[in-house]
């Protein structure tokens, strides 16, 4: 079946195939690939079987050696699967894959054996067909990265092994961004399969529609889906038009979508057993047009909340529907609220960083999150304890409204990176500050200030700092075997993380930040 | 200790070497914490019962944190079995199931248990057996080496895995196809099954790598049911996986996050069940400071099971310390019966130990009793006898009140379910390891008193939850201590019934029934409350032997600063070594007048590398190496003089004096008794080399420095936040004190020679004006002479440590300001036993000082400090140099903890500023400090 919207490219393809088969086609898709490899596939199994064609397609990100590459396509063009009882033996009593020119001779081998075996069919007649080849590479751009070599050789496959060979390369890159800057690559047939529109992208996604009888995938609800799908697309074609991820989205509402209709029903249902003889007059229907526009209206709020969280994975499409059942019988209850969401269902609780880490880890945190935002310079000005230097805090770069450059504050720029003797001395700051009241008392320290210098040098700060450091929540950024010079360092939290951590422990973030938001 | 200990041995991460050049003398005796109470081979003994109780106690906290952790496990095994079960329809591909077990570092007890519970092969015939293949972030270092651990994990593993293959012709064994074929003829064979990936400390794996894993096994599900369980020691907010991975990954995985239950609770079990449970003993139980620093140490550094034990089990290794816990269990002391055991008291041996069990028997004793023992002295057995009393007395208190102790827990929670406040409401939130250590200390009254007045005032209902509460709990203590408890369950259950009726009948008027009923249920509670809680642990004769008690739990052992110990041990060694060889010297040459026992060495006294630590100190950020060996030497001069002249006097006074001649000295020795004066003098100059190359080498060992190829005869400074004892300096007035002074190699224009005649005296004041106090020397020439004797006056000034020296050339002027002579300056010290004071006009300079510090301001001023040359003035007084912490140490040290060594700060001193800069700091942290007690 060639999907909707694809028609015209699959055509194209088939005739190009069937004539005169380029050497080399290189299909660039930049918004779905993975559905124009599906189209090509489908193409490459419906063509005739006379004369032979031979297809392998393979997925360059799986071949991360030329090994692997090679075996694979050779094991796909002589349809060969290798089983564990033969000990995992591969195509032809040979080794195909110890280089390029094994490859090309794997090639030779199949070629003559399957015409060998066609001939031999048609033993009648004279003419001898040699069979035609295709070798589609999905993810081409997975090759640059592993196997930058062998991308010329394989774009002139077909020249060097003097066969019937069409290679054709499909990846969401463009074929300049592919093609190596030496070495003489001959220039592909470029094509580019046309872009999805709405009803084609809405149909696409309605073929992943699970049509069972069971009641939230009734085929009675196919045209609600429809207008589902409608509105649904409506929301998120802004962000994304990826059929897959709309697919996705649409997995994850539907059966919170259909569960007022279903709840009306069963309530009709069991209103109709209370009264015996109506029961047959209740079937699943799909709902009236009045009642679809009510839920559409209901739910569109929770397409947009559906979409900020299972767009980047935030949560998984079942969790969310789980979370985010509509109340029980909505329908009937005539609620128009805004929110829908059943509240008794217990949301699952989140361990937060600030429950997990230890009161020290919290603090070398912050310190760290200090002194990846706030410039080197300004240390002595905002942590300075002497009288005299308080004053002298500037609070920020005001942009001048005559243009200029405009500074950006750092929080935007990124993490400075900084040595580990620069969080320490922040640290020993904050916990003279902050930490000096809820320390366990230590008479043997006398001066002020000196038992916040024995924190900072203990065993236990340093193992903080590399258990952070495992954590990710800080990035050493100097290489671990370099023994000269201290470590250096750079936050990887979020000025809203290090704010929940500040709030936790009492420190007044902002007052810290050199350029406060 | 194996013979051939394999150095070279790459795969081996550690090798131990056993220290075998102890003196035969010291190995042969037995080690002791406090030999002179102890008996001969007690510690032996006392480790023995220490390993008896702490293996007892570990399997109980082991029994405990499985019992806890299992069924965690077995929710997450329950997931993972249904993993491809119940997927949502309509989903546009499947997922790769992955999940993300937050909380989790090393070997963690959970995922073992999951582990455990899925390679179960008896298993319920409905389950669907698992098979687990681990990756480590080590072994998985490229994606090839990531997809054949797998593999293999899963391939090897199986019976079927011993299929041979040809390597070239058949699948390559990093090739996914092979797991594929693998498992289709595996589930021919066995039927179903899911094929678990866990990777431990998923953070440390290279993004990129688990990136191309997981695209590939993606493709390849749900044909492989694979299934990934990731070991995350971050938190599950903020994800770690969200904030790495792309959202390309993501989208390929179904990601389940799992929050492993708090720590906090678990140690609140842990240690209720192992010290406060009545169905387990101990064997020594912990006390409150012990308790105190386990809950410290757990919330502010680290939160993980195996620190909690690693403290118990120190506290019982400390507590073993003790001779007296011989007799933790019974009095034999390793004999075979207590006959043989008073044979071994009686022993001459073991005199100090009996003494001091006399003493401590005695002194708990009342009067009658004391003489009654100190007439039948030899009566050993009875002696013995009244430890069994007490070790008899001790369990039975310590019984008593876990089941006190526990009873209360339980009403709390029972109170603090029904909405009441905790009684430390004030500080809410804090933990059950909080109430064990006022519970320890007897310092529960509030709790149970109030707890008291809560349970007068309960409902119906309530009440009767309370007491099905007290009796499940009756009900639920181990059979001997349960029928102590007999009177008061009976009397529960009593009350039980009372309620019941009450409840069934419904005749209670007005409530009268039920509030007497309430009231005597909570009058009973206080006073079994009373009965139990009150009495303190400590207060049974002879308890600490079995119970740490208030003994101080030494954090040191777990959370050291090694950094801060070296300084320290290289400042003042006289607190680390047992003896100085050349104080020992000094000591001698003071016999007559005892004044240097008690004060600090002189420099001169101190070992070699402490000496060059010194001149490290009073260095800036490059030492020449030549200026050090040169300041070495001259203080190996005093050592030598000193030395010379005491064993002078000794030949003299003593010649039979036997003491312990250290070798040094007694190369002196020889070289007095060389002829040739030149001979002696290149010996000496020899040897002031070779002990300096020695001292280089161990400061370099342990890190202080750094070499470098920009500057010839140039090391770098690699330690800046130690206070110089050049700013600290403490020169007592009225006593003869010498300055010393090099030149500056950082900055050799002028040079000293330039200088030339000098005037050297003791100002106040700020970088733009200055007060002579003190005129030292009218003319010296810098250049020819490096030292000067002088005696500060007592009336220039009070006791302050703003005084500085200043050096004026006569004829020299300042380069850049010629109209001003040329000025160097030392750092500030301080002077005591001074009687004098400040004018207001030079209180006013000394006051400036602190906006206008001596420093990179003046700079621009006449008084160009950067032409200094006269570079470091170090002090070497006879008797009173290098206070240890005088008072601005310790907050310099803070202070340039901020800023020298990373330019936080930027300071851009000289060796001649640091001092200055690090004393201001000092101070403004001082002042700081007050504002915020204030």
């Amino acid at each position: 079946m060639i999907l909707p919207g694809y028609e015209s490219f699959a055509t194209l393809f088939t005739d190009l195939l069937t004539t005169s088969p380029p050497p080399f086609v290189y299909i660039h898709d930049v918004a779905t690939p993975h559905i124009t490899s599906s189209v090509v596939s489908s193409v490459l199994v419906a063509l005739p079987d006379k004369p032979p064609f031979l297809h392998a397609i393979v997925n360059a990100s799986t071949c991360f050696t030329a090994r692997l590459l090679y075996d694979t396509v050779i094991r796909k063009l002589a349809d060969w699967t290798p089983t564990w009882e033969s000990g995992c033996q591969l195509w032809g009593d040979q080794r195909w894959n110890e280089n390029f020119d094994g490859f090309i001779h794997g090639l030779r081998a199949i070629s003559v054996e399957r015409s060998k075996s066609s001939t031999a069919k048609t033993r009648g007649q004279t003419t001898q067909s040699t069979p035609k080849m295709a070798i589609v590479i999905e993810r081409a751009e997975s090759l640059k990265e592993y196997l930058p070599d062998l991308l010329v050789p394989l774009s002139r496959l077909a020249e060097s092994t003097k066969l019937n060979l069409t290679v054709v390369f499909i990846s969401g890159y463009p074929w300049q961004d592919l093609r190596p800057l030496v070495g003489s690559a001959p220039d592909p047939l470029y094509v580019q399969p046309p872009e999805l529109s709405k009803t084609d992208t809405i149909q696409l996604v309605v073929n992943h529609f699970p049509q069972d009888e069971s009641n939230s995938h009734n085929p009675v609800f196919l045209p609600l889906y429809h207008q589902f799908l409608s509105t649904l697309y409506d929301v998120c074609s802004p962000f994304t038009k990826d059929p897959n991820e709309l697919a996705y989205i649409a997995a994850a509402r539907w059966p919170g979508f259909v569960t007022p209709i279903l709840d009306e029903y069963r309530r009709l249902l069991d209103e109709a057993r209370g009264d015996p003889g109506d029961e047959e007059e209740f079937e699943l229907t799909a709902p009236t047009e009045d009642a679809r526009i009510r839920l559409i209206r209901l739910f569109t709020p929770s397409f947009t909340t559906a979409l900020e969280a299972l767009y980047p994975r935030l949560s998984n499409a079942d969790e969310w529907a789980t979370d985010n059942k509509p109340q029980r019988n909505l329908l009937s209850s005539g609620f128009s609220g805004a929110n829908i969401i059943d509240k008794s269902v217990p949301q699952t609780p989140q361990g937060s960083l600030t429950d997990v880490l230890p009161r020290m880890s919290k603090f070398i945190l912050l310190a760290a999150f200090l002194a990846s935002t706030n410039p080197t310079k300004s240390d002595i000005r905002m942590f300075g304890r002497a009288v005299h230097e308080r004053k002298k805090r500037k609070r920020g770069i005001v942009a001048s409204a005559r243009g200029g450059t405009v500074k950006i504050p750092q929080r935007h720029l990124g993490p400075i990176i900084f040595p580990v003797d620069r969080v320490l001395a922040v640290l020993g700051i904050l916990l003279e500050e902050y930490d000096a009241d809820s320390r366990p008392p230590a008479p043997e320290y006398k001066l002020p200030g000196e038992y916040s210098d024995m924190e900072i040098r203990r065993v236990s700060t340093y193992s903080g700092i590399t258990e952070l450091t495992a954590m990710r929540l800080l990035r050493r950024v100097s290489p671990p075997e370099r023994l000269d010079g201290p470590p250096m360092f750079k936050c990887a939290i979020t000025y809203e993380v290090a704010l929940r951590v500040a709030k936790d422990l009492g420190v007044p973030l902002n007052d810290l930040i050199f350029e406060p938001a | 200790m194996t013979p051939n200990r394999r150095l070279d041995d790459l795969s081996q991460t550690t090798v131990y070497i056993p220290c075998s050049d102890l003196d035969k003398e010291e190995a042969e005796l037995s080690y002791s914490p406090c030999p002179h109470r102890d008996i001969p081979g007690g510690y032996e003994l006392r480790s023995k019962l220490y390993k008896q109780v702490w293996v007892k106690c570990l399997t109980q906290i082991q029994e405990i944190s499985h019992a806890i952790h299992s069924p965690i496990a077995f929710d997450i095994v329950t997931q993972l079995r249904e993993a491809y079960a119940n997927i949502l329809p309509g989903l546009p591909y499947t997922e790769l199931p992955v999940f993300a077990v937050s909380g989790q570092s090393g070997d963690s007890p959970i995922l073992q248990n999951v582990v455990a519970q899925l390679e179960n092969e008896n298993a319920e015939d409905d389950v669907i057996p698992a098979r687990v293949a681990h990756l480590h972030p080590a072994d998985c270092t490229n994606i090839m080496l990531t997809m054949k651990c797998m593999i293999q994990g899963f391939v090897s593993a199986s019976p079927e895995g011993s299929t041979k293959r040809k390597p070239t012709t058949s699948l390559a064994a990093y090739d996914i196809e092979l797991l594929k074929a693998w498992y289709a003829y595996s589930v021919t064979e066995q039927g179903d099954m899911q094929l678990v990936v866990l990777m431990h400390d998923f953070e440390q794996f290279e993004p990129n790598v688990v990136q191309d894993l997981f695209n590939i096994c993606s493709l390849y599900v749900p044909k492989l049911p694979l299934i990934f369980v990731l070991a995350l020691s971050s938190p599950p907010e903020p994800s770690y996986l969200h904030g790495v991975y792309p959202r390309a990954t993501l989208a390929l995985l179904r990601i389940y996050k799992i929050t492993v239950t708090s720590q906090v609770e678990v140690v609140e079990q842990l240690l209720s069940k192992t010290f406060f449970d009545p169905a387990f003993d101990p064997g020594i139980m912990l006390g409150p400071v012990a308790l105190d620093f386990l809950h410290d140490y757990f919330t502010r550094h680290d939160r993980s099971l195996d620190m909690v034990t690693t403290i118990i089990q120190l506290a019982f290794m400390k507590h073993v310390d003790e001779p007296l816990t011989l007799f933790l269990f019974d009095n034999n002391l390793d004999c075979p019966n207590e006959k043989s055991a008073l044979r071994k008291l009686a022993n001459p041996e073991s005199f100090p130990f009996l003494e001091y069990l006399f003493t401590r028997v005695l002194s708990s004793q009342t009067n009658q009793q004391q003489s009654r023992w100190k007439s039948n002295r030899n009566d050993l057995s009875s002696l013995l006898g009244i430890i069994t009393d007490c070790r008899v007395k001790f369990h039975e208190q310590c019984q008593k009140f876990r089941i006190g102790f526990g009873l209360l827990l339980r009403v709390r929670k029972f109170v603090l379910d029904l909405g009441y406040k905790s009684v430390e409401s004030e500080e809410d939130g804090k933990s059950i390891l909080d109430v064990m250590s006022r519970g320890l200390r007897g310092r529960l009254t509030r709790d149970w008193k109030y707890l008291g007045l809560v349970i007068k005032k309960l409902d119906l209902d309530q009440l009767c939850g309370l007491l099905d509460t007290l009796e499940w709990f009756f009900a639920d203590l181990p059979d001997g201590v349960f029928e102590g408890e007999e009177k008061d369950r009976k009397w529960v259950e009593r009350q039980r019934a009372a309620l019941l009726g009450l409840g069934q009948t419904s005749n209670d008027r007005d409530g009268q029934v039920l509030k007497t009923l309430s009231s005597e249920v909570g009058e009973w509670f206080m006073e079994y409350s009373t009965e139990r809680l009150t009495y303190r642990l400590d207060e049974i004769r002879l308890w600490d032997i079995w119970y740490t008690g208030s003994t101080p739990f030494s954090s040191e052992l777990i959370n050291p600063a090694p950094r801060a110990h070296i300084t320290s041990a290289l400042l003042h060694p006289e607190s680390c070594a047992a003896q100085l060889p050349h104080r020992e010297v000094a000591k001698r040459g003071a016999s007559e007048s005892d004044e240097v026992q008690g004060e600090l060495p002189a420099v001169w006294e101190l070992p070699d590398t402490s000496i060059l630590f010194r001149g490290y100190l009073e260095a800036g950020r490059m030492i020449n190496v030549f200026d050090w060996h040169q300041s070495f030497a001259a203080v190996l001069e005093t050592q030598r003089q000193r030395g010379l002249r005491i064993e002078g006097q000794k030949h003299v006074g003593s010649p039979s004096d036997g003491a312990v001649h250290n070798l040094r000295q007694s190369d002196d020795d020889e070289i007095m008794q060389e002829d040739g004066e030149e001979d002696e003098d290149e010996r000496w100059g020899m040897e002031v080399q070779a002990r300096f190359i020695r001292g280089v080498h161990e400061l370099d060992f342990m890190g202080f420095l750094k070499h470098t190829g920009r500057k010839p005869d140039h090391v770098t400074r690699t330690v800046f936040d130690t206070t110089s004892p050049v700013a600290t300096t403490s020169w007592k007035g009225g006593e003869k004190q010498t300055v010393q002074w090099i030149e500056d190699p950082n900055n050799p224009t002028p040079s000293l020679k330039d200088f030339g005649p000098t005037k050297i005296s003791i100002y106040v004041g700020n970088s733009q004006q200055q007060t002579l106090l003190q005129s030292l020397s009218p003319s010296t020439d810098v250049s020819t002479i490096s030292e000067l004797e002088f005696t500060p006056n007592v009336s220039i000034g009070p006791n302050s440590n703003v005084y500085f020296i200043r050096f004026e050339s006569i004829s020299f002027k300042d380069p850049k300001q010629p109209q001003y002579p040329a000025l160097a300056f030392s750092a500030k010290f301080e002077l005591t036993g001074m009687t004098g004071s400040f004018s207001p006009d030079v209180q006013k300079q000394i006051d400036a000082a602190s906006s206008l510090p001596i420093g990179p301001t003046s700079t621009g001023t006449g008084l160009s400090l950067s032409s200094s040359h006269v570079s470091s003035i170090s002090s070497a007084p006879p008797k009173s140099s290098g206070s240890p912490s005088s008072s601005s140490s310790r907050p310099s040290g803070s202070g340039n903890a901020q800023g020298n060594s990373n330019g936080a700060l930027g300071l851009a001193a000289g060796k001649f500023l640091t001092g200055v800069i690090a004393a201001a700091v000092g101070l403004a942290m001082v002042s700081r400090k007050q504002e915020y007690r204030s």
